[in-house]
């Protein structure tokens, strides 16, 4: 059984101009032991589907429609205080820019402690003990528990939240952005910690990123996410390789290389939509190449083209050569 | 490919034009404010009023015009105080003077206050540490006795009174525009008009002021509120131009005349009641400029 | 000799006083001691982790900070020489291009009063009428068209890429002849970038542009620049063509650096360097060789005696002592 199930979620966020339709019925599952690659660019929706299945959505936000199964029980059933329950216990997140959001009065020991306290209610000792594990869980130095956010560089900060994230044994952790700020080098040690994680803890994790290449470096899924809607999702490996939607070849052709011929860069011409008015038809098609006049008329369906992949795209056919080879 | 250019117009009247853009569009999110727009209706009123008070007013409030202490009757809807003036009379008149001074003392005050954060703020080193020991100077002197002392002093005339209320009352906006001077002197925007070669004098106008404007407005509105308040009290306690009926002046005969005791409500509320009334129309106003000036700047974003 | 940009032994510490109460001074070495030139139409990209001094290197250059020591000379005029006037008018010769679309443009300016604000400062245009002329051009450049619906618009109500392009356009008004571009689209989303990189090809090609190109990411350096200068801790670790660099490099770091590099492909087969802990901060740094505390290659005399900048070929340059001493570089030259 597949640790997380989304189907269908349709998410809005309510605004004085009208409704935005952030997440417009998305669909992907993750199994034990998974990473899972949530990849497109900014406003695409990839953080608004992280913040409805953890309960976290803004004021505004609203959940419209679909399901969120999670370890078989359905989120969106719950209430404020069964969610409080499954939230940081069965699923945690490291937020975006989290590791510059620690409090910097109080040291990061103390700052764990208190979810732990909060959330299994143990003893202060024990809580302390736990931290202490957690710390060598990410490699950090146990001795440093009692320093404070600003003793810690950048990398080390982030081992901290996630430390934090993995504090009461979830089953699945989202990190939204969780290397964006940090250097190359950095970024791959944090990686790497991850991956080790989860083949210690059985850990399965949503990978929130706009960057394309982390995500061929370490997804086992990829789902690419284009105003508010999937555009293709599958396995990593055929995903890159053979891409089936436009949007994900031109995505994957705009990120130079340091290996192998030096090519053009892909670019898209436009912007991303207004989604309080999404385009009609394929969201996609006012900025396609191959548009054609029914993509503006009526949306593709979404569906399972070879095994585990799905795209939905009106010419799947037609283009899957010319998307395998690069060309635009 | 040339694109054509249609429009004759020289950039002033293009530049005016964004102006009154922008302006439409505060105006459209100021009228959203039940609070703002209330706000904005007193002050308003009072305006009206200081405008028209010459003729509107019945009588000269200085001239005599009845016996004294005649209650509200027909001719004297507020009836006369203690030498026989006509109340409401001189509480039309006294809105001229509330508002001339509040109106120039806050003026005044924001101009030596962004004068001098500006100047601290952009140049930093030691006319910074000069300006700033005397804006600290100024903050711990308290500023009531100083407005006394300076009254007394000056004599008894309205323009002093705009002076010592302008010259207690700039610390405030000095210290925040030093603050905002600060921040945007390190912005990347400033740093590209100097690489494009702008003097001093000309990114501290272009750039810095522009952009403080909106809050140095909002500041000046709550100063409109110290002033006003501030003038009242300082009539009231006798230091302000007898020759002017001021609102703090008719408070200050009604308490003298014992009015509170003797019962003659309508001689000591009045002049209450308009106080606090423009009080709130400017400080309801910039309640809801604030709530625009400052999430809008966020809003700016992406 | 066609050199555009010729920096020698160019120097920036930063005084700050040891903890809260101390009267002690340590020094932040942002930028210490860095030599090199560009020639004129070449793109240098420099390249480095945060806090390696490249941002700083870029502000030097254009001196919008003061240089602790050292010369940067433009077409053989030290900037450092020159006074208040006689520098406003050389500026005209260096422009830059920030990295943040959403901060360098004044947000209460209309595009128009971005544009025309270069040539208003100085003086130049004579009247409405060239003004208005050059601010078209300039925005049919960067292909912000139709400019008459551009030149009204605030920077709030342009998009990222928009924003940057009015960046760009303002950077040319001056009609400058070197560049310094200061990560131009790190800021921006994948699918933009690239329409970026091709404006900046496009322009450097049509006015005949010399860029010094500041950024991170070396994949992108590599689509953008002729040659590539690696930075670490406020030194040059190593200089030379894009492709050599990439593709064989010679310092530890820049070997290291390379490696970690991600690539859009998930069955590419790299064998990624590690380097334990995190680089540090440039103060109290190490003897000898900053680098020497994580090199895997380091010998004992990196932990005596600071390497230089050696020449090891061909427009070849490495900063270390076991690259520079192997005889398979010397015979290479």
């Amino acid at each position: 059984m597949p640790v997380l199930e989304v189907e269908g979620l349709v998410t809005h966020y309510l605004t004085k101009q009208g409704p935005v339709d952030a997440v417009s019925g998305v669909s992907f599952t993750v199994d034990a032991g998974q990473t899972f690659g949530l990849a497109g660019e900014s406003g695409c929706g990839k953080t608004t589907i992280a913040l409805s299945i953890m309960g976290l959505l803004p004021s505004n936000g609203r959940v419209m429609g679909g399901r969120i199964i999670l370890d078989g029980e359905d989120l969106l059933g719950k209430d404020e205080k069964e969610l409080r329950e499954v939230r940081w216990r069965k699923v945690s997140i490291v937020f975006q820019g989290a590791m510059n959001a620690l409090n910097p009065v109080i040291n990061v020991g103390e700052q764990i402690a208190e979810v732990i306290i909060e959330k299994e209610g143990v003893r202060k000792d024990e809580a302390w003990n736990r931290v202490r594990e957690l710390f060598d869980l990410v490699e950090l130095e146990p001795d440093r528990v009692t320093d404070y956010p600003h003793e810690f560089s950048g990398g080390m900060r982030q081992r901290v939240m996630i430390a934090m994230a993995l504090a009461n044994y979830p089953k699945l952790v989202i990190a939204d952005e969780p290397i964006t700020a940090l250097d190359v080098i950095v970024q791959n040690q944090i990686l790497d910690l991850m991956k080790n994680l989860q083949g210690r803890l059985n850990l399965s994790q949503i990978l929130i990123t706009h960057d394309l290449s982390v995500i061929a470096e370490t997804c086992d899924k990829v789902g690419i996410m284009y105003a508010g809607k999937l555009m293709e999702y599958g396995e990593a490996a055929p995903i890159f390789k053979t891409p089936l939607h436009p949007y994900t070849s031109a995505l994957i052709g705009a990120y130079p290389s340091i290996v192998g011929e030096k090519r053009d860069l892909k670019f898209i011409p436009g912007a991303p939509p207004n989604l309080i008015n999404p385009p009609t038809g394929c969201r996609f098609h006012p900025r396609c190449p191959h548009a054609q006049e029914i993509c503006g008329q009526e949306e593709p369906e979404y569906r399972e083209e070879s095994l585990g992949h799905y795209t939905a795209c009106h010419f799947v056919e037609e283009l899957r050569d010319t998307l395998r080879l690069g060309g635009h | 490919m040339t694109v054509e250019v249609h429009s004759t117009e020289p950039i002033e009247r293009e530049r005016f034009s964004a102006s009154i853009r922008r302006l439409k569009e505060f105006w459209a999110l100021y009228k959203t404010s039940k609070i703002g727009m209330f706000g904005l209706l007193l002050v308003l009123a009072f305006i009206v009023i200081a405008l028209l008070a010459p003729w509107v007013a019945p009588y000269d409030p200085r001239a005599l015009v009845g016996r004294p202490f005649l209650p509200p009757m027909e001719g004297h809807p507020l009836g006369t105080d203690q030498v026989g003036r006509d109340i409401y009379s001189q509480l039309l008149w006294g809105s001229r003077i509330s508002l001339m001074v509040g109106l120039l003392a806050s003026a005044f005050s924001v101009a030596i206050g962004t004068a001098i954060g500006l100047l601290s703020g952009y140049f930093r080193g030691p006319l910074d540490s000069i300006l700033m020991r005397i804006t600290d100077l100024f903050i711990t002197l308290p500023s009531i006795p100083l407005m006394l002392i300076l009254a007394a002093i000056l004599g008894r005339s309205v323009w002093n009174i705009i002076f010592v209320i302008a010259i207690t009352g700039w610390t405030g906006t000095a210290r925040m525009v030093r603050a905002q001077t600060l921040s945007i002197k390190e912005r990347p925007y400033v740093e590209a008009a100097r690489s494009v070669g702008a003097r001093d004098s000309q990114i501290m106008f272009r750039h810095i002021l522009p952009n403080i404007v909106p809050l140095i407005f909002a500041n000046a509105i709550v100063g409109i509120v110290n002033a006003i308040l501030s003038e009242s009290g300082l009539s009231f306690l006798g230091l302000g131009d007898p020759t002017k009926p001021s609102w703090g002046l008719i408070l200050r005969y009604a308490n003298e005349a014992g009015a509170m005791a003797t019962g003659r409500l309508w001689f000591i509320i009045p002049p209450g009641v308009c106080i606090m009334l423009i009080a709130i129309g400017f400080a309801f106003s910039s309640y809801s400029l604030d709530e625009i000036l400052n999430p809008r700047l966020r809003e700016r974003r992406g | 000799m066609s050199e555009e940009l010729v920096v020698r032994n160019l120097k920036k510490w930063f005084a700050r006083s040891r903890g809260l109460f101390s009267r002690e001074q340590e020094y932040v070495k942002a930028v210490d001691d860095i030599s090199f030139e560009i020639e004129k139409g070449q793109v240098l990209c420099l390249a480095g982790e945060s806090g390696c001094g490249k941002t700083t290197t870029g502000r030097l250059i254009l001196r919008l900070v003061e240089p602790t020591e050292g010369s940067v000379s433009l077409r053989g005029v030290d900037i450092f020489t020159l006074k208040k006037e006689e520098l406003r008018e050389k500026r005209r010769e260096m422009q830059m291009i920030f990295q943040d679309p959403y901060e360098s443009l004044d947000p209460r300016m209309d595009v128009f009063s971005i544009l025309a604000e270069p040539l208003e400062v100085n003086r130049i245009a004579s009247g409405y009428g060239e003004l208005r002329e050059r601010v078209h051009k300039a925005l049919e450049d960067v292909r912000l068209v139709p400019v008459e619906e551009f030149i009204r618009r605030f920077p709030h109500e342009l998009s990222g890429g928009q924003r940057q392009r009015v960046a760009i356009a303002r950077a040319l008004m001056l009609e400058p002849t070197f560049i310094v571009a200061d990560e131009p689209v790190s800021m921006l989303d994948a699918s933009i970038r690239t329409e970026i990189l091709n404006l900046l090809k496009e322009l450097r090609e049509k006015y005949d542009l010399t860029f010094l190109y500041i950024t991170h990411d070396i994949a992108q350096a590599r689509y953008v620049g002729d040659d590539l200068m690696v930075m670490y801790l406020g030194r040059v670790v190593e200089k030379g063509p894009m492709e050599d660099v990439i593709l064989e490099p010679l310092h530890p770091y820049t070997k290291a650096l390379i490696s970690n590099v991600p690539v859009p492909d998930p069955e590419a087969q790299r064998e990624r360097i590690p380097l334990t802990g995190e680089t540090p901060t440039p103060i109290d740094l190490p003897e000898g060789c900053r680098f020497h505390p994580r090199c895997c290659e380091a010998g004992e005399r990196c932990s005596q005696v600071e390497p230089g900048l050696v020449k090891v070929g061909n427009d070849r340059w490495v900063a270390c002592h076991v690259q520079a001493a192997t005889p398979t570089r010397a015979n290479n030259i």
